[in-house]
């Protein structure tokens, strides 16, 4: 052979091996099935954004539906309605994601301080309570938050301000900007807090001793060694947190709606409301692409290049905890205080608002179960019976279930899955790419994923039917969504999972299939059920994500709550936002027993 | 009938050469050893027998089959090719009971219940583990671990062992008894052994030959006693033996055809390698040292006594010339003082300065040939 | 190579037509079975059409109103059909069934819509779906209640008072008392961004220049003028040309602070609540005066306003294209319009699109005919197109 024809002979030889895997085979149909799920869909939003849509023969008449425009960017960016349209959203989607940030991430970060480095008490029931608002549903927190401050300027009964302390609250205080930051970092400070925690965890008390030896100061030992440790942990918790609070979407519209407080995510759903659908999307890519801002300037404060944050995972060990003296009860009963009032009291008001026959009067006579055990009653809420009687929130919560359940599953194995090609190609760059695009829908706010899958399952493409209003469609974006956080569970899990083991198996014979089956599945087990569980979880009580898909058919508890609450049935939106909040709960437990005490540490990585 | 046959296999990462035309061929039957510094190559050349990693080029037979050939693109999977591994971690399977462990590869093989549990109570039994089938690998100790590891290879029965370092996480008395045991195994069942080490003892003591590698590449087959006595290299003499070789560079003395020296001392090799500088390899047992200041040889200063059970080594030194002897516990040498020092001429390894491979003395070549 | 391509591209452009057509095809066949559009016979076989009805068993509703509910187990009883009812608002339901119909995927029957404007636009010429008048109304509707869609009803957005706080009547008299300070921050109504009825309420006021010009002097004693800002607007704008009454009221309504509501009955509620001090007034649907309660909710329309009571819609039956379930479909369309299954709707406020119906409901209610009322009626065509106008310039005077 000569020396020429030998490089050649080797490429083809290892092409052939490459196909006669069944791991590249499979990687090769997740990266096309993933490209087609994540990258096209986007590519079609922006060719939508860039194209008269039906509904557009309203906005001009000189639209042709399905020909290219630049109407509609330049009408969102320059138009006369630009200020109300884009910036004026922008401005409060900035605002309220920012100030929600900052107060999630400082609240987040004195709590883990509280709880990781301080020898305040009662540490083992705080932790948990710390973790509920970002359990319970997001809109529970606004609707909880409306019960209080309800401004009598929109008329009937005065919220609980109003009538203990005699005056209306002021009107900053009922809606808009205040009360939308105020809740979403009620909802989202869990974030910061378990971040931190698990950062604040990892400092070896002998690191800071070993400065205090050589003579620094607390400030200095706070600024050159606890502030370093922590920086990552805060600069996660900040793309988390503002990622997830600028495509929240119930949560500012009904804090914001009364007084037309628009954010860029509510002017999407609105602009799709009215059926102008090209320009939601323009307002999607603009979300899209401040999510990607937020966390590039992320990357850059904490001066890594990596685009994503490694959590230092806490190894566990004890680290010295410092005596707060006198001040331990007090900081206690502030903490305490601080859990209840976002934890606890949110749920407790509904639960009470639940119970009342006539919402916002409070009475012993005013109480009834209707709105949970009552059959139809046309006097009540328009004879829509209690939420136990209801056949349509029956057929929700099954749904709700059902697509909790399914998608859990798929997301796990799917995630586990790619993070066994991840981990274990680690050198092809095939595998690289197929890591990436698994974590690309974390860049996506909720609502623009969900403007997505609006575009590009809204007819048959070749083989690939339409699954607007399919329950198919519902599994699928939730699947997708989850995506990049079962597959960081499933790196964990593998990770663990020794190379040698498998290879034993490979030496004795085990084909692929079996070794995935009888050594990863069993060993990734308990992480991958735990990341699960998570998802479920998850999904259970994703509004935004779905709120433009959903059809009537395909209804969730969460999108019916959502509905209730808009048409003002507060009764029965409270009652199922409760029992959202119990099934999440009960899911949380569940977790907690799987993986006893380790739900921190999985929330951290999952998160 | 599993006579290895290994020719030209190569193996890139990247720009790193891990594997560098290796040639060998490992006889039926044979305990041979991978010797070598960490990198050497020896673990991936094991690997590459396994299937466990895809050489860029060359080919391997096990038996009569071609398991590997980049030329005939051949590549039969690990299963395949009748072989069993211990590996360094043991890599049992946590979830899986010592049993199960075991019963693992005869489930791949298709093997019926029966025979299947009966080889495995033998096995088990074999080992001494058989009172303990029903355990984790977690409830076991490191010795057990390293049985399960053993049994699981035996319960298959391959022609071939491949062990990766096994002994290297055990406690060095622990390591003793399995080093009889693994022999006795690998001699009850005459199957053939490729064992990586970077242990020198466990090389010598339980190969019939050793494979010492650098760089991918092999330096020297041989086995174990011409490798200590007759290292091929100054880096195969510098490797092998503990405490190390003494290799002393001189240059050839002017008019004298078998003396060479350096500025501190002078050694006559009794033989002329024909060279202008070479490196003298003396072991320290081949170092004669007497406090007899008549005795032949030339003095040194004592620098350091080091007991060491039987025996005990010294150093010394001549000028900046520093060499370690072996003598017997029983010294009564002390630091400071002044001994006489001479070589065995007879065992001294002569290399070539440049080449810094070993020049063969005529005597010895004939000694060889006979 | 080239005469393959040819070839190729012509196979698959023949593939691609037999799809469509075969789509076509699947439509035009539906279309017979269900004896709309081309196949719309004078002869309708009930019998028949209640026997295949039963076969479909069930009739899937997108109903504006949530009182579909209502008619779940009537209709059961007497035709042993289930009313699958989902409550939706009319221009959700349209992009609901956009998508859906452009998915292929045909889960609904009925539509019982009130967004006119979308109906005629883009319902009815894209087929999306039909026009069904079940035989026997003719003489007792108007021919524009039966073409180009069937109307059950007409439904109004008028504005209500809380009448337990308001013993002496009326606290206003006229629209333009909106924009007076006292009461900023005191009117509901549901943002005409979410909400398309709220935006055909404003712009059918922004269709009435000239009443609101002459109501304007009649409010303030002076013939109107106009605010800078509205001046600016049209100076800045390409399609306007000048400033109106109509616009100028916009402008200093959406400046009077309004507060946005999500649902009419929420607005009406927080109205006619009697548990309050200082009522706000609510622009919300003229029929929520049922939900009226003693001693808890207690409001009354604002009959006589200047320049109009209030802006009337009329709310139609349709049959949704490619309906899994036609005939149940045209049974409950039919039953819809009868006495049994207006009864929901037989509310004061809500005015029956059959004379015989209304004669009836005037009886019992007292209130004055429909046809006596002071309501504009939207004009469908006209608020369709001018839809995106008025939102630009709705966002760029609130």
């Amino acid at each position: 052979m000569s020396g020429q024809a030998a490089p050649l002979a080797r490429g083809r030889f290892q092409v052939s091996r490459l196909w006669a895997d069944p791991v590249n085979l499979l990687m090769l149909i997740l990266l096309v099935v993933l490209a087609y799920l994540v990258l096209w869909p986007f590519v079609q939003l922006v060719i939508h954004s860039f194209t008269w849509a039906e509904g557009d023969r309203r906005v001009s008449r000189d639209a042709v539906p399905g020909a290219f425009t630049w109407f509609h960017w330049l009408q969102a960016t320059t138009g006369p309605i630009s200020g109300k349209m884009l910036y004026g959203p922008l401005v409060n989607t900035l605002k309220t994601g920012i100030a929600a940030t900052i107060i999630a991430l400082l609240a987040g970060g004195v709590l883990a301080w509280c709880v990781v480095r301080s020898d305040m008490p009662g540490k083992r029931w705080l932790q948990p309570m710390l973790t509920l608002p970002y359990i319970v549903p997001s809109f529970a927190i606004a609707l909880a938050w409306e019960a209080v401050f309800r401004s009598p300027k929109v008329g009937g009964q005065p919220g609980l301000y109003e009538s203990f302390l005699g005056a209306a609250p002021p009107e900053w205080l009922s809606y808009g900007t205040v009360p939308i930051s105020i809740t979403l970092a009620m909802h989202y400070f869990p974030f910061a807090y378990l971040l931190v925690s698990g950062a604040l965890a990892t400092i070896d008390s002998q690191m800071e001793e070993g400065a205090l030896i050589a003579g620094a100061g607390r400030l200095m030992i706070l600024r050159r060694i606890t502030f370093p440790v922590v920086a990552p942990a805060f600069a996660a918790a900040f793309i988390l947190t503002f990622g997830k609070t600028i495509g929240q979407f119930a949560l500012p519209f009904l804090l914001g709606a009364p007084t037309q407080f628009h954010t860029v995510a509510t002017m999407v759903y609105a602009n799709l409301a009215l059926g102008l659908d090209s320009m939601a999307f323009v307002l999607a890519i603009i979300l899209i692409a401040m999510s990607l801002v937020s966390i590039w300037m992320a990357n850059r404060f904490v001066g890594k290049k990596s685009r994503r944050f490694e959590t230092i995972s806490g190894k566990g060990f004890r680290n010295r905890v410092i005596p707060l003296g006198a001040w331990k009860w007090p900081v206690f009963a502030g903490v305490a205080l601080f859990a209840f009032t976002v934890g606890v009291l949110p749920l407790i008001l509904l639960g009470v608002q639940s119970v009342m026959l006539i919402d916002g009067f409070y009475g012993l006579e005013n109480l009834t179960w209707h709105f949970w055990t009552g059959t139809s009653n046309p006097d009540i809420a328009f004879g829509e019976p209690g939420v136990l009687h209801n056949s349509l929130i029956l057929g929700a919560a099954w749904n709700t279930i059902r697509l909790a359940f399914i998608s859990a599953v798929i997301a796990s194995v799917v995630g586990l899955v790619i993070a066994y090609i991840v981990v274990r190609r680690d050198n092809n760059p095939l595998a690289r790419a197929l890591d990436q695009l698994a974590f690309i829908p974390f860049l996506f706010p909720t609502i623009a994923f969900g403007a997505m899958y609006l575009t590009l399952f809204a007819e048959p493409v070749g083989p690939i039917p339409a699954l607007y209003g399919t329950f198919t469609l519902l599994v699928l974006i939730s699947v997708v969504s989850r995506l990049p956080y079962s597959v960081k569970t499933g790196m964990t899990a593998v990770t663990q999972i020794g190379r040698e083991l498998e290879e034993a198996a490979e030496v004795a014979g085990a084909g692929w299939g079996m070794r995935f089956r009888r050594i990863v599945m069993p060993l990734a087990g308990p992480g991958v059920l735990s990341g699960m569980m998570v998802s479920f979880v998850g999904v259970m009580r994703e509004l935004s994500l779905i709120i433009l898909l959903i059809t009537p058919s395909t209804r969730v508890l969460m999108t019916v709550g959502f509905g209730y609450a808009e048409e003002g049935m507060t009764q029965l939106s409270n009652a199922l936002v409760l029992i959202v909040a119990v099934l999440t709960i009960i899911g949380e437990l569940i977790l907690w027993w799987i993986g006893k005490g380790r739900i921190a540490r999985l929330r951290e990585k999952q998160t | 009938m599993a006579k290895i046959t290994v020719r030209n296999l190569t193996k890139r990462y990247g720009d790193m050469v891990a594997l560098d035309d290796v040639s060998l061929e490992i006889d039926s039957g044979e305990f041979l050893v991978l010797l070598g510094p960490s990198g050497c190559g020896k673990t991936t050349l094991l690997r590459c027998l396994a299937g466990l990693e895809t050489p860029d080029e060359g080919e391997i037979r096990i038996g009569d089959d071609i398991v590997f050939s980049s030329e005939r693109k051949i590549e039969v999977a690990p299963g395949k090719r009748g072989l069993g591994m211990v590996f360094q971690s043991y890599a049992l399977w946590p979830h899986m009971t010592v049993r199960d462990n075991l019963k693992f590869g005869l489930d791949v093989l298709k093997i019926a219940k029966k025979p299947s549990d009966e080889r495995l109570d033998r096995v088990l039994e074999d080992v001494g583990l058989g009172a303990l089938g029903a355990r984790y690998p977690s409830e076991l100790s490191g010795g057990q671990q390293q049985r399960v590891a053993l049994a699981r290879l035996l319960a298959t029965q391959p022609q071939v062992f491949l062990m990766d370092e096994p002994l290297s996480n055990l406690d060095a008395r622990l390591r003793m008894d399995m080093r009889v045991e693994l022999k006795r195994f690998q001699a009850e069942t005459g199957a053939t052994t490729v064992y990586v080490t970077h242990d020198q003892t466990e090389a010598m003591t339980m190969s019939t030959r050793v494979v010492v590698m650098k760089d991918g590449r092999i330096l020297q087959i041989s086995p174990p006693q011409q490798l200590y006595r007759q290292p091929e290299s100054t880096f195969v003499a510098d490797f092998i033996g503990m405490p190390r070789i003494n290799l002393i560079e001189l240059a050839a003395d002017k008019g004298r055809a078998t003396s060479y020296s350096n500025t501190d001392i002078s050694i006559d090799l009794g033989w002329d390698p024909g060279l202008e500088r070479v490196i003298v390899g003396a072991r320290p047992e081949d170092i004669n040292l007497s406090e007899d200041r008549a005795a032949p040889g030339e003095d040194y200063e004592v620098g350091a006594v080091l007991p060491n059970g039987p025996e005990t080594i010294v150093q010394l030194s001549r000028g900046v010339t520093s060499v370690l002897a072996r003598v017997g516990h029983d010294t009564s040498l002390l630091p400071g003082q002044m001994v006489r020092l001479s070589y065995r001429s007879e065992a001294i390894n002569v290399y070539d300065a440049r080449t810094r491979s070993l020049v063969t003395s005529p005597v010895a070549e004939v000694a060889a040939a006979s | 190579m080239k005469y393959i391509k040819t070839r190729t591209i012509l196979a698959q452009a023949t593939a691609l037509s037999l799809v469509l057509s075969g789509a076509a095809l699947a439509d035009e066949a539906w279309q017979k079975a269900a004896g709309v559009g081309e196949y719309a016979t004078q002869d309708q076989d009930w019998a028949a059409i209640e026997a295949e009805a039963k076969e479909e068993g069930q009739v899937v509703v997108y109903s504006v109103s949530s009182r579909i509910a209502k008619l779940v187990d009537g209709f059961k009883e007497k035709y042993g059909i289930d009313i699958v009812g989902h409550d939706i608002p009319s221009d959700l339901q349209i992009e609901k069934l956009r998508r859906e119909h452009r998915a292929g995927i045909y889960s609904v029957d009925v539509l019982f819509n009130s967004e006119a404007p979308l109906l005629l636009n883009e319902v009815l010429p894209n087929g999306l779906a039909w026009n069904f008048v079940p035989s026997g109304l003719e003489g007792d509707l108007d021919p524009s209640e039966m073409k180009p869609f069937l109307v059950q009803r007409h439904s109004s957005r008028v504005i209500y008072y809380n009448t337990a706080l308001n013993p002496d009547g009326p606290p206003i008299d006229s629209l333009w008392d909106l924009t007076r300070e006292e009461w900023a921050g005191r009117t509901l109504l549901p943002s005409p961004l979410e909400d398309g009825l709220s935006a055909n309420f404003m712009q059918t006021i922004l269709h009435n220049p000239d009443e609101m010009a002459a109501a304007y002097e009649r409010e303030f004693g002076e013939p109107i003028t106009y605010s800078e800002d509205v001046m600016e607007m049209v100076a800045d704008s390409a399609d306007i040309e000048e400033p109106d009454a109509s616009m100028e009221w916009l402008y200093r309504f959406m400046n009077n602070e309004p507060v946005f509501q999500g649902s009419t009955t929420k607005i009406f509620r927080n109205v006619a609540d009697v548990n309050q001090d200082n009522p706000p007034l609510g622009i919300t649907t003229f029929s929520k005066m049922r939900d009226n309660e003693d001693g808890v909710y207690a409001a009354a329309p604002l009959f006589d306003l200047d320049p109009f009571f209030g802006v009337s819609y009329p709310t139609a039956l349709l049959m949704a294209d490619m309906a899994p379930h036609p005939n149940a479909a045209k049974l409950l369309i039919r039953y819809m319009m009868e006495e049994d299954g207006f009864a929901p709707w037989n509310e004061p406020g809500d005015y029956a699109a059959r004379t015989s119906l209304e004669a009836k409901q005037l009886e019992e209610f007292g209130l004055p005919k429909f046809g006596d009322l002071n309501l504009r009626a939207i004009d469908a065509d006209e608020i369709y197109y001018t839809k995106y106008g008025f939102l630009a310039l709705y966002l760029e005077l609130s």
